[in-house]
């Protein structure tokens, strides 16, 4: 298994001709949070300085070993330290340091910035002239989550790799033939996870996570009956202490989403299957248009959320205006 | 040794040969022939429009030696050699955005004193010229105003707005355009031909609408797709690597919204989400998509679109179809939902709220009324209107039908609705089909929408109006009752009046008139005292349940502005 990027095929032959060829000295690799960049990011890393016969990266051979285990001397990856909020100008002074040596055993010193719209200003500033002109035999790779996010400047200077979630067929597939995951879990896995590998195998390895989500479908689904005030105290429970509101609102937006698309005859592409029935019957008595309205209502207030405002108050104005 | 990216091997190297900035080329090259240079230009415009590209060749001309002036830049002599070359020492190409202190322009200015060393000009181009920090841009004034007879100033910028007025007003000012489609789209078949690409047309169509008026977009996008294609590209290739979609399906989800199915729509955007499509892509589409329907109804031959002849042929039913109030309605829900795709957890539900909300266009809350209205109207229906409108009703409750169906039907039909009006139609002058005589009825049903509507183009206007309701309909005139002389008066402001009158015509779809009037009193109940007030309030649940669990009191009730139609 030379490439370890499951999908994304045309970003793995743009990748293998270069490493075969004439690499570009930077890539951005963009998609939603795990979907693969740093997965794909390290396989190119690996096929840079594969040392092995016959297609690369192999696999077998020490500098891909080296590279897998994270200590091979020519591949750094820079990522957010785990206490602080963001990428320090310092990681990327050290790096830059290191990226001005030859390489030491491998063909190309590689350097992989995770998550690079972490980086604060003054960091992405710091490091626009080496992302423009490096020393030769160097590679930059960088992941961010959207293309957005990083500074022009540093977009327009590297290669772009934008990585789209996978077809949701697909996701159901691996977790099944390669985590033997029971084709009901692998469905609804692959479905929650809306085309992202990493999260789809995160969550059919954990199986507390989907039983907590069902749990917490169950309360919100059952505040909506219950009226304002069992709604107001459910809001705050689930906004005391540091209960993250964003998987709460994330959850009921998908409830809702499914409605939609039940109401509007498209329930192939539904995500809570488990709750196939219920979905069936709530979506009789409600109108597509309130549907449509509420919806808006929930993305509002994820938007808020994101702005800062009070967790407790969206989630309250969110459960009240929950369509009977 | 990393090959040259196609956009710098094909930087133009002569006037002639910048693409879409006639305007401006002509310009500098009867500059250069009549010999009347200015010593600063400012060249600004979308990215990837030609402004470095100009600038340099602007250098080379002013200091070509070719004996013709006509020929200049000639491209053989040393000065162009050597800028062509990129070892010019007299072309100072400065990055604005790095080189932005004072201190950079402090040294400028000491060095610009110095005769040229090789050619009659010292050129500065100082490129993203709006990073320089407001002190800098001072510093430079006095030498912006009168440099050395030697020395030509060109700034090139994005973002002409962050200039100062002060260096503007220094500068001859070129503004440089968006490449229209169509010559990107003949650069790029060019450049492929002469790289011995083999690329089929329609991914070539497609790199040309994707560059959005940008050559060197353009041109990136091929290098990248040549290298790997391989020096093949297929239009299949080309969408799969950009996300795009199928070329029928953006048509044939508009035909959902057309035809009001939402069940089609939806499973449309699954399957090509699916199918790879990026969403993002996919929104951006269904924008161009529909601005070809708009630009359509504006010129029916379609000269300014960009797509292949069927598709216009298929966009022409389609935007007879869509009255333009309807279509604008349309517009601006998929334009919602491209701004709102930058962080939505799930990408493609803005795109499909979008669709739904198209579908349900002209709201429900007026989708059933007329509809009730039209098909048992209190009042004379001796219009055809009836029978019509019952046939070719769909089974979903839907607003008016489109105002060719009464036409058709051949009795008032004083002015054919098709083909479309002219876009500005709606607002000046309301498509004139009559439905026959209205009631007042169906005005009051609809009276919430024309508010909507009026609040979307004056909010204080909606607020006056709420003070009021249609009390009767004389003829084409709608009488509006107001209970207070302030509220009538304001409502009868010309500017009020008539921005009421057109959107009273745009909902009812009939041209209407208004005329105000003071009812005699409040309509409604008898001023309540405050006492009186709180016991009502009480008896509301939600209130109940505050006050019970909650331990709030009723402090006071105030009145709100009557927003609906009196129930008298």
């Amino acid at each position: 298994m030379p490439w370890n990027t499951i999908g994304h095929e045309w970003a793995v032959n743009l990748l293998a001709r270069a490493a075969a060829t004439q690499p570009s000295h930077a890539y951005l690799f963009t998609g939603p949070a795990q979907i693969g960049k740093l997965t794909l990011a390290l396989d190119f890393a690996r096929a840079l300085n594969c040392v092995g016969p016959g297609e690369r990266p192999c696999g077998q051979c020490r500098s891909c070993q080296a590279i897998a285990a994270g200590r091979h001397p020519d591949v750094s990856l820079v990522r957010r330290l785990p206490d602080k909020s963001e990428i320090a100008v310092k990681q990327l002074r050290d790096v830059q340091n290191e990226l001005n040596l030859r390489p030491y055993e491998g063909r190309w010193r590689v350097a992989i910035i995770e998550n690079m719209h972490e980086a604060n200003l003054n960091a992405a500033n710091a490091f626009l002239k080496t992302l423009e002109e490096p020393a030769p035999q160097v590679v930059l790779l960088l992941t961010a989550n959207t293309p957005e996010a990083l500074l022009l400047t540093v977009r327009s200077r590297c290669q772009s790799v934008p990585m789209r979630p996978l077809p949701i067929t697909q996701v159901e597939e691996v977790l099944r033939e390669r985590f033997g995951a029971d084709s009901e879990r692998a469905a609804m896995a692959a479905r929650l996870s809306g085309g992202r590998l990493g999260w789809a195998m995160e969550a059919i390895q954990d199986e507390e996570r989907l039983a907590a989500r069902r749990e917490l479908l169950q309360t919100l689904l059952d505040s909506v009956p219950q009226g304002r005030s069992a709604q107001i105290e459910l809001a705050g429970r689930l906004t005391r202490g540091d209960r993250d509101v964003r998987g709460v609102l994330d959850l009921w937006l998908s409830w809702w989403r499914d409605l939609l698309l039940v109401k509007g005859q498209c329930a192939g592409a539904i995500v809570n299957l488990d709750e196939r029935e219920r979905l069936l019957r709530d979506a009789g008595h409600l109108e597509l248009r309130a549907i449509g309205r509420y919806l808006t209502i929930i993305e509002d207030a994820r938007q808020q959320i994101e702005q800062n405002v009070n967790a407790q108050l969206a989630l309250e104005v969110v459960l009240i205006n929950a369509p009977v | 040794m990393p090959a040259v990216s196609l956009y710098r091997k094909w930087r133009p190297k002569t006037f002639a040969d910048v693409l879409g900035q006639d305007h401006i080329t002509t310009t500098l090259t009867n500059a250069i022939h009549q010999n009347r240079i200015a010593h600063a230009y400012l060249f600004t415009g979308p990215r990837g429009t030609g402004k470095t590209t100009t600038a340099r060749i602007f250098a080379k001309a002013v200091s070509c030696t070719a004996d013709d002036e006509r020929e200049r830049p000639c491209n053989r002599c040393d000065v162009c050699l050597s800028v062509n070359e990129g070892r010019a020492l007299d072309l100072i190409e400065i990055d604005g955005a790095s080189n932005n202190s004072v201190d950079n322009v402090r040294d400028l200015r000491e060095r610009i004193g110095y005769s040229p060393s090789q050619s009659r000009y010292k050129v500065y181009i100082i490129d993203e010229v709006h990073m320089l920090s407001a002190g800098a841009f001072n510093a430079l004034l006095k030498t912006l105003e009168e440099p050395p007879p030697h020395a030509i100033f060109i700034l090139a910028t994005t973002e002409v707005d962050k200039l100062p007025a002060t260096v503007l007003s220094r500068c001859q000012r070129f503004d440089f355009r968006f490449v229209p489609f169509r010559i990107i789209r003949e650069h790029l078949a060019q450049i492929a031909k002469d790289e011995n690409a083999q690329i089929e047309a329609g991914a070539l169509d497609l790199f040309a609408r994707q560059a959005g008026g940008s050559l060197r977009d353009g041109i990136s996008l091929l290098d990248q797709m040549i290298a790997y294609g391989n020096g093949q590209v297929t239009l299949a290739q080309a969408q799969a690597i950009l996300g795009s979609l199928a070329s029928q399906s953006v048509s044939a989800l508009i035909g959902f919204i057309v035809a009001r199915d939402v069940s089609g729509g939806l499973n449309l955007i699954n399957q090509a989400i699916a199918d790879g499509a990026d969403p993002r892509q996919f929104v951006r589409e269904v924008l161009e998509y529909l601005r070809g329907l708009l630009l359509l109804r504006a010129s029916p031959d379609g000269q300014w679109l960009t797509l292949p002849a069927e598709t216009i042929a298929e966009m022409k039913v389609q935007s007879a179809a869509l009255p333009a109030v309807e279509l604008l309605a349309v517009i601006k829900n998929f334009t919602d939902a491209a701004s709102q795709l930058r962080n939505a957890l799930q990408p493609q539900l803005p795109l499909e709220l979008a669709f739904v909300e198209s579908t349900l266009r002209n709201g429900s809350n007026s989708a059933t009324a007329p509809e009730k209205a039209i098909a048992a109207p209190p009042v004379a229906a001796k219009a055809p209107a009836t029978p019509v409108v019952e046939k070719e009703a769909p089974p979903r409750p839907v607003s008016p039908p489109p105002a060719a169906a009464p036409a058709k039907s051949g009795a008032t039909a004083a002015k054919p609705a098709p083909p479309p009006p002219p876009v500005e139609a709606p607002a000046v002058a309301p498509v004139a089909v009559a439905f026959g005589a209205l009631s007042l009825e169906p005005v009051q049903k609809q009276w919430k929408d024309v508010l909507a509507v009026v609040k979307t183009r004056n909010r204080n206007l909606e607020a006056i109006l709420k003070g009021g309701s249609p009390v009767a309909l004389e003829e084409n005139v709608v009488v509006l009752g107001f209970p207070y002389q302030f509220y009538k008066d304001k409502a009868e402001e010309p500017k009020s009046k008539q921005l009421l009158e057109e959107v009273l015509s745009e909902v009812m779809r009939k041209p209407l008139r208004v005329r105000c009037e003071l009812t005699a009193s409040e309509p409604k109940r008898a001023p309540l005292r405050p006492k009186d007030k709180k016991e009502l309030a009480m008896e509301d649940p939600v209130i109940k349940e505050i006050v019970g669990k909650y331990g709030a009191r009723i402090a006071d009730v105030q009145d709100e502005a009557p927003d609906e139609p009196p129930d008298s």
